[in-house]
């Protein structure tokens, strides 16, 4: 009785007598014996991974913190490289040395990805951050988006069409990443002179939306699927399709911050569709 | 095009130092300008410069271009110095943040600042210098 109401398996049945009733009890014994252990063991483990949980935590705010601190302390020096670079290829354009030219235009093709990578980078680390829930009408992200991406929509033609779309607590700023991102890609990844078709939907389910995004892109081979979401995890030459690959990673780390999931379909040369669920709530 | 007297650098960075001096240069938007490296030089130029001291050695500037992040004495705690001092002439320089900061919480906190009228992420650029020049002189 006393067991079971204060589950204090420390406690020892009595033993009376030296027959099949003391064998009971003597076997009831080294049970409870083997579950006070268990119990013991089972506190510890519990002690252990809850440090190991806060140790994990720290070492996580820790590594966020560099990469805000690493990218942004290497913005300063390369933007005095650019800056010094200018300054020459202005004062080369009275002297005309080719050669050189050619070598300052390296060096800057060079630090504007590197300025373009840092400034991803610092983007990346930031979705990690909390940041306070808030009302978004993913309709008015989106007319954003389109507006942040005037030129881009202009010089590629490209066609952007969306359903309704909800109202989902989340981030804006983080939303605005996310079909951001998206957009690009889809606008981006297009056999040369091809107009872009993108078709934005969603649709509600039992506890979340599952929106898509899908393209009439080049498509992405079945083994490379997940991998794009990958960071750094990139398909193409820089020449062919520029790019950092710090998008679709970003993409996955904002939809898993609101638990929900991230994924594509696709075939090469028949576009892609990138789904991914934001909870309903 | 509209001219003021003198900019006001405020940085310890030397190479920004030197490449915001050849724009300004370029812009054209003032006849010179003077170069400080901390938050306490700034203090020191400002207390010879609004007291008529020496006004070939310390002209009053009408623009500050400000950096955060300074050894010494950084910008916001120059700023709190600034407030304190007891200048009527102060009332006509004009303050503009000019940082690497993409930090937004620097921004929020810079614009709290009644003294400062601006935010500007670094470099100086020649449109940049020529609408503040339009906008406040």
């Amino acid at each position: 009785m006393q067991i079971s109401k204060n589950q204090d398996y420390s406690i020892q049945v009595p033993k009376a007598t030296n027959d099949e009733v003391g064998q009971l009890a003597d076997s009831f014994n080294i049970l409870l014996q083997k579950i006070q252990q268990q119990t013991v063991e089972l506190i510890e483990k519990n002690k252990k991974i809850f440090q190991n949980n806060k140790e994990l935590a720290v070492v996580n705010s820790e590594l966020q913190q560099f990469v805000y601190v690493a990218s942004h302390d290497f913005q300063e020096p390369l933007r005095t490289i650019i800056n010094f670079v200018e300054l020459l290829n202005k004062s080369l354009d009275q002297n005309h040395n080719e050669d050189v030219a050619v070598y300052l235009k390296y060096i800057e093709d060079a630090t504007t990805k590197m300025q373009r990578l840092i400034h991803e980078l610092l983007d990346f680390s930031r979705i990690g951050k909390e940041t306070p829930l808030e009302k978004v009408d993913c309709n008015k992200v989106l007319e954003d988006v389109k507006n942040l991406l005037g030129l881009k929509i202009k010089e590629s033609k490209a066609i952007i069409h969306h359903t309704q779309l909800p109202i989902i607590k989340a981030s804006e700023v983080e939303m605005r990443q996310l079909f951001m991102n998206l957009i690009t890609n889809a606008i981006k990844y297009q056999k040369k002179d091809n107009i872009p078709k993108i078709e934005i939907s969603s649709q509600e389910q039992q506890h979340e939306f599952l929106f898509t995004v899908a393209d009439n892109g080049i498509g992405i081979e079945a083994p490379y699927l997940e991998r794009v979401f990958i960071i750094f995890q990139r398909l193409h030459k820089a020449s062919e399709y520029p790019g950092t690959g710090i998008g679709l990673a970003a993409c996955k780390k904002i939809v898993e911050k609101y638990n929900g999931k991230i994924w594509v379909d696709s075939k090469k040369g028949e576009g892609s569709s990138f789904h991914f669920t934001i909870i309903n709530n | 095009m509209k001219q003021i007297d003198c900019i006001l650098l405020v940085d310890d960075n030397p190479a920004d130092n030197l490449y915001h001096s050849i724009i300004i240069n370029e812009s054209g938007v003032c006849k010179q300008i003077k170069i400080v490296t901390d938050g306490l030089e700034a203090i020191a130029y400002l207390e010879k410069s609004l007291s008529h001291e020496n006004e070939t050695e310390f002209p009053e500037p009408q623009l500050i271009f400000l950096d955060i992040n300074m050894p010494r004495m950084n910008g916001f705690e120059f700023l709190e110095s600034y407030i304190k001092m007891n200048h009527r002439e102060k009332k006509s320089i004009l303050i503009s943040m000019l940082t690497t900061s993409i930090n937004s919480d620097d921004k929020d906190k810079a614009l709290t600042y009644n003294v400062v009228s601006e935010f500007q992420n670094k470099p100086i650029t020649v449109p940049m210098l020529h609408s503040l020049v339009e906008k406040y002189f």
